[in-house]
């Protein structure tokens, strides 16, 4: 017998897609409901599932964080309400996805799949398709822009619109945000900012600084031959590392 | 009757200096505040300068009678001259006439009323020169040389001109400016309203809210037709509040109520979607439904709670959105007990937009703040200024 997981975190469509399954598949053997990435990780550890239908979007942990844990043990089926853009990362046949609402010819034609599968036993490697997958979330978020950084102080939250900030310096554990007449503590790391900021308006001039290129007044070099960046509207002076000097050349 | 006329205008509509005396001219040009205002400030001048001619009168050996009549003459002659015009001109914009009627009829106005008051400076002259002591001497006898008749004349030009502008003709002008200001406020209110709109509707027509919500909608059908039918109610309700309309006119008022209503279609999706998980309470007394509040702010605000709150957190999540006012603020409050904000990059969560808005409509008096709550989770606010006391 089959065995399978189903997570979704809207409780509506998990008990329609539980309901269409038994109906089209009646031999398969649902082994847990999960309402969220967390405790579909958990279900994958207790229950060895052979088939689980992912939703992409969960709480706790995403469909696709919980695919990479069952990558390679586990078929897994995509059910997302994702436009073409995700669609296309599909078409490399890795694994199956359902669009919502899911539709009972649709999911027919991916039980006929999975039994096949199941018979010969081979669960692909998803990896790269998960990579695809991650990197069009990443896509997704950045078009509708990074527009503020969101410091917590206290009890409230401080927002600067990302084009006020000067500079990003990290500090121990956190990273300072600085502006024209402000500044504050962050805890993203240097490295996850630099990702998600762009590197032709945010230069990284040092391990632990980033900077806003126009913010940037001059170059100078102090009497044991380190540099610093001046900028026009903070006293600060900010190191320049030699490997990234040669963004200044021609400056 | 025009009430707006009475309330100053937005500050980044008012041209000029505002100090002292010229408090008037915070007010919309030809209201009566402004009226008012300029005719005290324009009686004082011409009263001083009365008073320092019939000063003069007295010095050249005239009797204390005529110096009084002459002063009293040229103030009533020059007021005239500076106030009808923009009597009458408020007089019209009061009517509460249409745009362009109200243009060409606050000129009309404008120009009749100088008229009339060369009519009374005329009259007040002829009073001035009996006691002044002068002599009606008929044109045939006058002698004048062609360059001192030229010299009248230019004179004349130049006073003619000088009277039109003290009397109505500047006045004028800063009506047109004051028009065009806030003809290009609206126009900016209305892009910002329309990019609202936009981002809301972006929200809403997302792939991950709309399929979402057929597929929930979907098995309702079969399980529960009845709850199937306001499902579907709610989100035709919310699309309509939420895709743009082809409008006439201007930027539309909308009201607390209203606002709160569109939240709740909002809201009443979400729990189809979620179920047992999602728990709302709204909390709008029914006092406070008729307060103007602008639109679809508080539904990004909302959405907000839900997306970057509820949604990634697992287990049951609560929002309340709720109204209430202390002093002369309305404040109106989304909380939720989500995830709380990350802090590091967020992506447009629409609050520039908000904030833009609340500044555009209230400058200073309007603040949105955002706060983690005690108890985990999120608060956004809004403060605006009550427009009215509830009855």
């Amino acid at each position: 017998m089959t065995t399978a997981i189903l997570a979704e975190d809207e409780p509506a469509q998990m008990t329609e897609l539980a309901r269409l399954l038994r109906e089209l598949w009646p031999e398969l053997r649902i082994v847990a409901m999960c309402e969220d990435g967390l405790s579909a990780l958990e279900a994958l550890d207790t229950y060895c599932p052979q088939v689980a239908f992912l939703d992409i979007r969960m709480p706790g942990a995403s469909g696709i964080e919980v695919a990479r844990a069952a990558s390679g043990k586990v078929h897994v089926v995509f059910v997302t309400a994702y436009d073409e853009y995700a669609v296309t990362a599909f078409e490399t046949g890795a694994a199956d996805y359902l669009l919502k609402p899911v539709t009972p010819a649709r999911l027919g034609q991916a039980i006929e799949r999975l039994r096949a599968r199941v018979v010969t036993n081979a669960s692909t490697d998803l990896s790269r398709l998960l990579d695809a997958l991650d990197a069009q979330m990443l896509a997704r978020q950045s078009r509708g822009g990074l527009k503020w950084v969101t410091a917590n102080l206290g009890d409230t939250v401080k927002m600067f619109p990302i084009e006020d900030v000067l500079f990003f310096q990290a500090e121990d554990k956190y990273v300072r945000v600085v502006t024209t007449e402000d500044e504050a503590v962050i805890r993203t790391p240097l490295k996850a900012l630099v990702k998600q900021l762009d590197p032709e308006v945010f230069w990284q001039i040092h391990r632990s600084v980033i900077v806003r290129a126009h913010a940037i007044d001059r170059v100078q070099k102090d009497e044991l031959g380190h540099f610093h960046a001046r900028l026009k509207s903070r006293t600060e002076a900010l190191p320049i590392s030699t490997a990234y000097l040669s963004r200044f050349r021609g400056m | 009757m025009n009430t707006s006329l009475f309330q100053p205008l937005p500050p980044d509509a008012v041209a000029g200096t505002t100090w002292g005396p010229f408090r008037y001219r915070r007010y919309p040009v030809f209201s009566l505040p402004w009226l008012r205002g300029r005719f005290v400030v324009s009686a004082t001048a011409v009263v001083l300068y009365a008073v320092f001619s019939g000063l003069g009168q007295l010095a050249a050996g005239n009797t204390w009678e005529n110096a009084a009549a002459v002063a009293g003459y040229f103030a009533l002659g020059v007021l005239g001259m500076f106030t009808i015009g923009p009597a009458l001109a408020t007089w019209v914009r009061h009517q509460g006439f249409n745009r362009r009627l109200e243009t060409w009829r606050v000129i009309f106005a404008v120009i009749l009323g100088f008229a009339g008051g060369m009519i009374a400076d005329a009259w007040a002259s002829s009073q001035m020169k009996r006691p002044m002591g002068m002599k009606e001497v008929p044109a045939s006898k006058r002698k004048i040389s062609d360059l001192d008749e030229a010299t009248l004349r230019l004179g004349a030009l130049v006073g003619g001109f000088g009277y039109f502008a003290c009397g109505g003709g500047l006045a004028s002008l800063a009506y047109f400016s004051e028009q065009r200001r806030l003809r290009a406020r609206t126009a900016t209110l209305a892009r910002l309203e329309s990019d609202m709109r936009l981002t809301v509707l972006q929200a809403q027509i997302e792939p991950h809210f709309l399929f979402n919500t057929l597929a929930s909608i979907r098995p309702l059908i079969r399980q529960d037709a009845s709850r199937a039918e306001s499902a579907l109610d709610a989100l035709a309700a919310h699309l309509r509040a939420v895709i743009p309309q082809m409008r006439t006119s201007g930027t539309v008022t909308s009201t607390l109520g209203q606002q709160a209503d569109i939240c709740a279609s909002y809201l009443d999706l979400m729990k189809v979607r979620m179920g047992e998980r999602l728990r709302v309470e709204i909390n709008v007394p029914p006092d406070l439904r008729a307060q103007p509040f602008p639109p679809l702010i508080l539904l990004s605000l909302v959405e907000n709670g839900i997306k970057h709150g509820i949604e990634p957190k697992p287990g049951p999540g609560k929002i309340i959105l709720k109204a209430s006012i202390a002093g002369a603020e309305l404040q109106v409050s989304v909380i939720d007990d989500g995830v709380g904000l990350k802090d590091g990059l967020s992506g447009g969560l629409g609050l520039a937009n908000v904030r833009e808005q609340l500044e555009m409509r209230y400058q200073t008096a309007a603040r949105l703040s955002i706060a983690t709550h005690a108890e985990g989770g999120t608060m956004a606010e809004i403060v605006i200024p009550v427009q009215y006391p509830p009855a």
